[in-house]
């Protein structure tokens, strides 16, 4: 039988569709040989997407090296989207271009090539035969083509910083972590990791697609909240994530699992039922601060954002540094979920003010988004100095609209009643989350960097990209240091500002330093 | 009708003309035997999407070669080019071991055609210079060439690359066709 006649119409349709998303993912932008732009053919056995003259050559190597197919003219085998799903161009040269020198000249294209896969001239020394995979999960890959890449991703990464935390602090030093650190965490360490603090980065992965949306939107504003960013799509997802996942499932049940692996999170999530019910309060805070994260982190709610903070007399530093970091993803933001849209607005809008009340709550949200956005480096820096002053009340305000679309789809009396001396020593951080989301961003805007480096720049995990992003992704080695270094980050406040009118900010960031 | 008479006014100048059409998976390596018939050497390829078509005099033949791109849904146009077709080349990828049953549902395929009826089928098992590569025997196993009826039929091992068998294959080819074997 055909292994091909197996695939049917409408799984190959699923399957151009995450090879869109796919080939939308910063990473996957440019050939992974040749940096040309837009690639449209994949070797399905490295993993990797390649533009057609590079898959020229690639299939003269043979298919025991590299199986080329087109992206777009070509029936694929589900394993083979879940492989370069859970491999892509990043991932693959930080393997195949280990050891390639930076700036190395890639003059004589397939000579290059060749060396790289036939040779295997620059794979790392350390005995590693193969790139490793991510492990994904696959209730995101049906999603993968709504993905709003830099931010699912980051979420995805800043999941793996977040656990790997202290080996990765101790790593701070450019360069000097091991090319692959990722660490695969079961469950249970998971379980334990589940502090206050630790929450933010999952929720993105909330299970809503777009039609579930329209469920949910009928639902109680809680969930609503929770579904409403439908394109929050993880194509990278680890085992963390797949924990808040659940957690975040399980609240609105009525968010039934898409595909087959939702269901068995769902199955864990029964495994966990215990868990939860001994900490109700984290898994609720849960339920809270994921809306927020994943609005961070989505298309689709940032045009809602951009909606409501036109409208809304705060304009918010976050949300629009949001904006300008991914302005192609709002334009390419599905369709879906439009109706809705309307009401979440409106439900914002007139909770506005309520949101006020709640801002040791709010307080709370933007740690999470700083843990969200956290970078090892960044954080150290952030917190000697931000520490020694509490927050300015303009940046309070600026940060709050985010936070309010959050509390707003929460009644207050929910809030749990920890939350507020817990906050008692966060407020001092709680100045992360600009530095850490608009410092990056600057530095990223200043260095003219495509969007692929602002993808790094939100990453957290310098130790994971040290090795795979000066070759892979083409940044300049200057453009990087500003990235990790100290002094990119005391760079931040020199900035001008002048693109955006956030002088209120600012001034609070400036005066501190 | 016209076309007999085109063969019967050749074959009294004593110089044939056929319509071959190239076909095979993707990246069996169709362009590179086109242009090594052509030209007699290796040119690096990119995919073909669409087709190439050259004249190449071989034996007193001039062939007509049809380079059809082999990628998943542009396969469904090889019958566009069909009509009037002398002689089918299939060019197997004989390293890809992987592919070999979707080859041979392709080509049982094509061999299903109502216009490629009178066709004949020279089989290439190309890029023999591979590790891996299985030989025509295993080629005519995998692709279960023993069920062809009714149609001459033959398989060489190639290596377009390094231009062996291709022109062996053409040899057989203007045989069978001088010999009015369609």
């Amino acid at each position: 039988m055909n292994e091909k006649a197996s695939v049917s119409k409408e799984l190959n349709a699923r399957h151009k569709k995450i090879l869109e998303g796919l080939l939308r993912l910063p990473e996957n932008r440019e050939c992974a040989d040749c940096k040309s732009k837009g690639p449209r053919w994949a070797s399905v056995n490295l993993g990797i997407f390649i533009c057609m003259q590079c898959s020229g050559i690639h299939r003269s190597l043979g298919v025991h090296i590299s199986k080329v197919r087109s992206a777009t003219l070509d029936t694929w085998l589900p394993e083979q989207v879940a492989y370069i799903q859970s491999m892509g161009n990043e991932r693959s040269n930080s393997f195949w271009e280990a050891e390639l020198p930076p700036n190395y000249d890639r003059v004589g294209i397939e000579n290059f090539i060749r060396a790289k896969y036939e040779d295997k001239r620059w794979v790392p020394r350390d005995g590693t035969s193969r790139p490793t995979p991510k492990p994904i999960e696959e209730n995101h890959n049906s999603r993968a083509g709504h993905g709003s890449a830099n931010h699912s991703r980051s979420s995805s990464y800043d999941e793996v910083h977040h656990v790997s935390q202290p080996a990765i602090r101790r790593a701070t030093p450019v360069a000097s972590v091991a090319p692959k650190i990722v660490p695969k965490v079961s469950s249970e360490s998971k379980a334990e990791s589940v502090s206050p603090n630790s929450e933010s980065p999952k929720s993105p992965v909330t299970s809503s697609s777009p039609s579930k949306a329209e469920r949910a939107s009928q639902a109680a504003p809680a969930q609503k909240t929770a579904s409403s960013p439908p394109s929050t799509a993880s194509p990278k997802v680890d085992y963390a994530t797949d924990l808040f996942n659940m957690l975040s499932m399980e609240p609105t049940p009525e968010k039934a699992p898409e595909s087959s692996s939702a269901t068995t999170s769902l199955a864990e999530a029964n495994s966990w039922a215990e868990f939860k019910s001994v900490e109700v309060k984290p898994v609720t805070e849960k339920k809270q601060e994921a809306p927020k994260i994943t609005q961070n982190k989505t298309e689709n709610p940032i045009g809602e954002l951009e909606d409501l903070f036109k409208a809304s007399p705060s304009v918010s530093l976050s949300s629009s540094s949001l904006l300008t970091q991914q302005p192609t993803n709002v334009l390419s933001s599905p369709a879906s979920g439009t109706p809705q849209l309307a009401n979440v607005k409106n439900e914002i809008m007139s909770l506005f003010e309520k949101s006020n009340v709640v801002s040791p709550y709010a307080m709370h949200q933007q740690q999470m988004a700083y843990l969200a956005q956290q970078q090892a480096l960044l954080m150290a820096a952030i917190k000697s100095g931000a520490s020694t002053q509490p927050p300015t009340r303009p940046l309070h305000q600026n940060l709050n609209p985010n936070a309010n679309l959050n509390a707003s789809f929460t009644p207050p009396a929910t809030i749990p009643a920890q939350t507020v001396p817990v906050l008692g020593y966060q407020v001092p951080v709680m100045v992360a989350p600009v530095l850490g989301q608009n410092g990056i961003n600057n530095i990223g805007q200043m260095a003219n960097v495509q969007p692929i480096h602002g993808n790094f720049n939100s990453f957290g995990t310098p130790g994971m990209y040290m090795s795979s992003v000066v070759p892979a992704n083409g940044l300049s080695p200057a453009g990087f240091n500003k990235f990790v270094t100290p002094s990119a980050v005391a760079s931040v406040p020199t900035r001008t500002g002048q693109e955006y009118d956030f002088s209120s900010l600012t001034q609070g960031m400036l005066n501190k330093r | 009708m016209g076309i007999l008479f085109t063969r019967m006014l050749s074959s009294v100048f004593g110089n044939k003309e056929a319509r071959i059409l190239v076909l095979g998976l993707d990246n069996a390596g169709k362009t590179t035997i086109l242009y090594r018939l052509q030209m007699g050497e290796v040119v690096s390829t990119i995919p073909t999407i669409g087709f190439n078509v050259e004249t190449v005099q071989y034996n007193n033949i001039k062939f007509q070669v049809w380079d059809l791109g082999g990628q998943t849904s542009i396969r469904p146009y090889w019958r566009c080019y069909f009509p009037n077709t002398q002689a089918i080349i299939y060019v197997v990828d004989s390293s890809d071991t992987d592919r070999l049953v979707t080859a041979k549902e392709e080509f049982h395929a094509i061999l299903e055609e109502d216009e490629l009826r009178g066709a004949v089928v020279l089989v290439y098992a190309n890029k023999q210079d591979l590790p891996g590569a299985l030989d025509d025997a295993a080629i005519t196993e995998s692709l279960e060439l023993h069920k062809i009826k009714n149609r001459q039929w033959a398989i060489f091992k190639t290596s377009a690359i390094k231009g062996e068998g291709i022109f062996e294959g053409l040899d057989w080819l203007s045989n069978t066709l001088k010999s009015g074997g369609s």
